[in-house]
């Protein structure tokens, strides 16, 4: 048990990934600490390795075997079980990608609460929230439109309302204006700044300066270690 | 819960899913269709053997049991056997009275000879009777018939009148004076008016227009099926016409009857060989005591009517005739003893024989049970004849004459019944080929469908998803594909089942109305798709080739067929030993099919959920 307000913790990370016969080390112990309530931004160069870093600390993916581990709330993700793992997913963290990544076959709504059913929450309450937080995000009349109809902006911040409806601690954002135009980015950004001043913890990855600017704090990623800025 | 809004969502979304769904049910279908036609078929058999049968039957071929009559009594005494009848099997040679002119066909037949009365209440062969009615179309031949036999006594009751009107009628028109006709009418003899008036008989109305009333009733005096419809009927159960013993013959015993597409039957000419207008001659070879041939016997029997078991072998072959006359053809009656040194002098009475008893168990009592009883009965009835009278002639006894058997109905038709299961069976066990096919096609389209879904699952990875909510979404969506599909199949079978003879019959005798919309459905597409060939996609105009060309050769071949009279006959009759297709599902065999189809549905999708479940989710989301 460390600092009691630190929330996650990547400790001497490393990640080697194989391409045929050559291995790549991506991350070569990277180590990183997120307060509660933190904004914390890494910026890295195409390839550098921040989306595995980001993946490593959202659990979807896991370090190399005994090179480093993942601390939230002061508890190694190793040492969990499955069952627990999957809710650490479903609930502590939240996940945005650069490609919004919604399922195609569902509306607008069915897509920001699915983490609720997957959850096994009532169905009212979660869809109520949805509801809630769409409209919030300005998409009161996209709720029953399939992702394909909206645009970028539209589907990132429903990607958004996704990631939240769990209420989750922390909220892992992969490049989440790398798909957008400059004006469309900010009014993302202006809606992470928004969930950030009520107290979320966002982790974002970007290659951006400008974009980087927008958090607390500023680390760069160089060769697959971390150093702040 | 969310993966039953992504199964209804993959399911309603996508066609692929709907292709596994169509291939279950037509696995389904397939299934139904060939294990209710093998079990209604099964079914039909026993039923139609039972009919012709009774519930048990006691034979000693050839020889016959003498004092059959004890026997039966015996029989009868035992609480669950309700009747018992005699009867005669033997073969002979039936002469047919077609074709016209004096060289006439003749038919190879099973005789039966019957207790009319008894044998009905056993085998209830009332309602096997083919004539219920006698048919619309044989009136006018009934009229000839009849005016034929009483011709002679018809032309002594015409007055001059009349006489005059039947040579107007039978003089061409405007070239006669009526003082011509007057004179030529005072010359002609009876027997020349007898032979006018058999003419006239073809033409009814003529008939109807010269004669009186009262000279028509003399006709319908003398052919009573005119007036009662029900006598055909009645004469078929009492095997008599005219108060003279008659015979029955099964109806594919006559090639004057031919199956209709409509799965009736059509006599031919227009009623012309009705065969109970007709008489027959039976000839039979009886065979002596010692088991040699004798002279052959003949008698002439008119036909009282015709009947159908369902079973094409018995009715292609069998003819029913009165006990008596069976025993008289086969020298079973009874006979005097005479000395063989001196032919006057009467040493005893042979007794009448039957080679048969069929025995009819009470409501409620099994033909096994019932089979108990009659054996009983046998031993009671040997132990009631006094052996040692020398009056006695021996009776075949069970363990001595092994030609004597006690059998249930089932036993009996093991024959046609056996090999009829057997076949089911097989059926059955071929058929459960297409679970395979079923599994292995749910198989590839969830495969691709896993393949095309992989960012999704990588996805529902990243939000929370278990690797076994994952295998959950893909178990049901193939639980739901296999439930679909086996409710969509059993809809298709039932719908074919129960139409089955009428798209039989549309086989055999194509409407040439389907065929020309076929052709032209198939034209128009084919225009269409050629038309478009130049356009952007491709896709349309090749898939609207490819569906107009079955189109086109179908509707050819239907229309071809239709006009050439050539269709396509699956189920000959005389093939396929009944005359309908039995056309209703099989329930139980139908569920049990629809259990497997869902089971390998599942099966089949179990596989792909798995790979799905071990996706992994970085990989899964790494490219857009």
């Amino acid at each position: 048990m460390t600092s009691t307000n630190i929330i996650l913790e990547g400790r001497d990370l490393q990640k080697t990934y194989r391409l045929g016969n050559v291995e790549v080390p991506v991350l070569k112990g990277a180590s990183i600490n997120i307060k509660d309530g933190e904004w914390v931004a890494v910026l890295g160069s195409s390839g550098s390795g921040k989306s595995t870093l980001l993946h490593l600390l959202g659990d979807l993916d896991r370090p190399d075997e005994n090179k480093g581990s993942v601390h939230y709330r002061g508890e190694d993700l190793k040492s969990l079980s499955h069952g627990r793992r999957n809710a650490y997913r479903n609930r502590d963290v939240g996940f945005v990608f650069q490609f919004y990544h919604l399922l195609p076959e569902l509306t607008v709504l069915e897509n920001a609460t699915l983490p609720g059913f997957v959850a096994w929450q009532g169905s009212r309450h979660v869809t109520e929230d949805g509801m809630e937080r769409l409209k919030a995000f300005g998409l009161g009349h996209r709720l029953n439109h399939r992702p394909r109809e909206l645009s970028g902006g539209e589907r990132q911040r429903v990607a958004i309302a996704r990631a939240l409806i769990n209420r989750p601690s922390v909220l892992l954002a992969d490049e989440p204006t790398g798909n957008l135009d400059e004006q469309t980015g900010e009014q993302i950004l202006d809606l992470l700044a928004a969930e950030h001043q009520r107290g979320l913890a966002i982790v974002m990855v970007t290659h951006d300066h400008s974009i980087a600017d927008r958090a607390d704090r500023v680390v760069e990623l160089h060769h697959g270690v971390l150093a702040d800025n | 819960m969310y993966q039953l809004l992504l199964t209804n969502r993959y399911l309603t979304s996508r066609v692929i899913p709907l292709l596994a769904v169509a291939a279950v049910a037509l696995c389904v279908a397939l299934v139904i269709v060939v294990v209710s036609v093998m079990t209604g078929f099964l079914d039909m058999v026993k039923e139609s053997g039972r009919t012709l049968m009774g519930d048990v039957v006691v034979g000693y071929p050839v020889a016959g049991i003498p004092y059959y009559e004890d026997l039966m009594t015996a029989i009868e005494a035992k609480p669950n056997a309700a009747v018992a009848t005699a009867a005669i099997d033997t073969w002979g040679i039936l002469r047919m009275p077609y074709p016209d002119g004096n060289a006439k066909e003749t038919e190879a037949v099973q005789i039966w000879g019957i207790e009319p009365g008894r044998f009905n209440e056993v085998t209830g062969f009332e309602d096997n009777l083919h004539w219920q009615t006698t048919p619309e179309e044989t009136r006018r031949w009934l009229i000839q018939d009849a005016v034929t036999r009483i011709a002679i006594d018809l032309a002594g009751t015409l007055t001059s009148d009349q006489k005059i009107n039947i040579l107007e009628e039978f003089a061409e028109s405007g070239t006669t004076v009526r003082e011509d006709l007057i004179a030529e009418s005072e010359t002609m003899s009876t027997e020349e008016w007898s032979r006018r008036l058999r003419t006239l008989g073809r033409f009814p109305s003529i008939l109807e227009h010269v004669l009186s009333t009262e000279q028509m009733a003399m006709i319908h005096a003398e052919e009573p099926r005119l007036d009662d419809d029900g006598l055909v009927l009645e004469d078929g159960v009492n095997l008599s016409r005219g108060g003279r013993p008659a015979i029955v013959p099964g109806i594919h015993v006559s090639q004057g009857n031919s199956r209709t597409s409509e799965g009736d039957y059509a006599i031919a000419r227009d009623g012309y060989w009705w065969m109970p207008r007709y008489e027959g001659v039976l000839t039979t070879i009886p065979i002596d005591s010692g088991g040699g041939m004798t002279e052959p016997e003949s008698v002439i029997l008119p036909f009282a009517n015709e009947f159908s078991s369902g079973i094409f072998l018995i009715d292609e072959k069998r003819v029913l005739v009165p006990l008596a006359t069976a025993q008289e053809l086969t020298h079973l009656d009874e006979a005097l003893l005479v000395d063989e040194d001196d032919p006057t002098r009467i040493i005893g009475k042979d007794p009448a024989r039957a080679t048969m008893i069929l025995v009819r168990a009470n409501e409620g009592t099994t033909p096994d049970e019932l089979l108990v009883e009659v054996e009983a009965a046998y031993e009671d009835f040997l132990n009631t004849l006094d052996r040692n009278d020398p009056q006695h002639v021996p009776i075949p006894t069970p363990g001595i004459n092994p030609g004597l058997y006690m059998q249930t109905w089932e036993q009996h038709q093991a024959s046609f019944i056996g090999p009829v299961e057997k076949e089911r069976e097989l059926m059955r066990v071929l058929f459960s080929i297409v679970y395979i096919v079923c599994a292995a096609l749910v198989l590839a389209i969830f495969w691709s469908i896993v393949h095309e879904k992989t960012r999704d699952i990588g996805i529902l990875r990243s939000i929370g998803a278990s690797r076994r909510g994952i295998i959950g979404i893909f178990l049901l969506y193939g639980l739901v594909v296999g439930v679909l599909g086996a409710l969509l199949g059993l809809l298709l079978g039932w719908l074919i089942v129960s139409n089955i003879n009428l798209i039989h019959d549309g086989m055999g005798d194509p409407p040439i109305v389907l065929g020309i919309f076929l052709l032209s459905i198939g034209v128009l597409l084919a225009g269409w798709s050629l038309s478009r060939i130049r356009h952007e996609r491709m896709l349309p105009s090749v898939l609207g080739c490819m569906i107009s060309l079955p189109l086109l050769l179908l509707g050819g071949v239907i229309t071809w067929a239709a006009s050439y009279d050539a269709g396509f006959v699956m189920w000959d009759p005389k093939v396929y030993y009944f005359s309908v297709i039995p056309n209703s599902v099989d329930f139980m065999s139908a569920f049990v099919t629809m259990i497997g189809a869902v089971v390998f549905s599942l099966l089949g999708a179990l596989i792909p959920a798995v790979k799905a479940a071990d996706t992994d989710p970085v990989d899964a989301l790494r490219y857009e």
